[in-house]
């Protein structure tokens, strides 16, 4: 069995604060409105994130998820990481550093979690010793 | 500048160097004591991890309650948050339910911590309210400012649902930094020491 499925790119406005949140909702239902969506959300010219914001991107995931697809970030920038990182939304999300990456990340296989997972466990892992 | 060179240099120089004979090289001053020149928040921190440590004369004020716990008189600390040694709250900070605070942060006067918010390895210096259920990680928050020491970078956070300036606000409107500065200082012992290196560095990152 194959599956084809289309990575959807949506490029975030400057502000992701409250006052533009019942448009982008809008405009995300539309994205995300049948199963198995995949979608790619384009920070890079983001520069402001509120609690709205935070709460927008969370209620995305949730519905996301409901449709059984995906949400990943693309191109944070550090100011909005840090954000991120202190609502403590970042675990949630992928990042990736472009948007190309993101939406490749969808139909590749993972091979640098692998190769982390390989490397911690030769670091922190002891075999044990034989004879 | 390399020192082999300055070596060389010397040699042919009359001794003893006078000051400025090797204009645009450092000259060494040897200083029997704790240095920080405190141009960064990690410099803060470390100053803070200093006098945790016993590495500097700065220490925690107010009264030891556990092994590694500084609480000033005034604290008020929610019973289900979490403080983990060495930690040092202020007077008057409020910690809320389910907090922690933890490894070596420093939470100064008329601070708050919301319920759930983790303070990890950060410095939350006084009249700053941070809302509940963050995580505040290797961090130097001032008023709505946060500084974060990894990425060596300040955020001004617009969002009072995030994290709040509660300095005493002047005729102008403007919350003063100042007034609350006059009325106390930061908590620490020698506190004019630390209150003078920190309202130093605050005009070196915030521009006060």
């Amino acid at each position: 069995m194959t599956t084809c499925r289309t990575v959807m790119v949506k490029d975030m406005p400057e502000g992701v604060t409250i006052n533009c949140i019942p448009q982008l909702w809008r405009e995300l239902v539309v994205l995300f409105g049948r199963d198995w969506p995949c979608l790619v959300l384009d920070f890079s010219a983001v520069r402001e994130l509120d609690r709205a914001g935070v709460e927008l991107l969370l209620r995305t995931m949730e519905e996301v998820v409901k449709r059984n697809g995906d949400v990943k970030l693309a191109a944070v920038s550090p100011q909005i990481a840090v954000i991120l990182e202190l609502t403590r939304v970042d675990r949630l999300f992928e990042t990736f550093e472009s948007t190309s990456d993101a939406v490749t990340s969808f139909t590749s296989f993972p091979f640098a979690a692998v190769n982390k997972n390989t490397d911690e466990r030769q670091t922190y892992g002891s075999e044990p010793s034989r004879g | 500048m390399e020192s082999e060179w300055f070596g060389t240099a010397a040699i042919g120089c009359t001794l003893p160097f006078r000051y400025g004979e090797f204009p645009g090289l450092p000259v060494p001053c040897p200083i029997d004591g704790y240095v920080n020149r405190l141009t960064s928040a990690g410099d803060l921190r470390r100053l803070v991890q200093d006098g945790f440590l016993c590495r500097c004369e700065v220490r925690p004020g107010g009264g030891e309650i556990k092994p590694g716990i500084w609480v000033e008189d005034g604290a008020l600390v929610h019973r289900l948050a979490r403080l983990v040694a060495p930690v040092y709250l202020g007077s008057r900070t409020n910690i809320g339910a389910s907090a922690v605070v933890t490894r070596f942060s420093n939470i100064e006067h008329h601070s708050k911590v919301g319920d759930g918010t983790i303070v990890d390895a950060s410095s939350v210096l006084p009249f700053t309210e941070l809302a509940s259920g963050l995580e505040v990680s290797r961090s130097v928050v001032e008023g709505n400012t946060l500084v974060d020491v990894r990425r060596n970078l300040a955020l001004c956070i617009r969002d009072p649902k995030l994290i709040r300036d509660t300095a005493p606000v002047t005729r102008g409107g403007a919350p003063s930094r100042e007034a609350g500065r006059e009325n106390g200082t930061l908590g620490f012992a020698y506190s004019s020491f630390f209150y003078r290196a920190a309202g130093r560095l605050s005009e070196v990152l915030f521009g006060d």
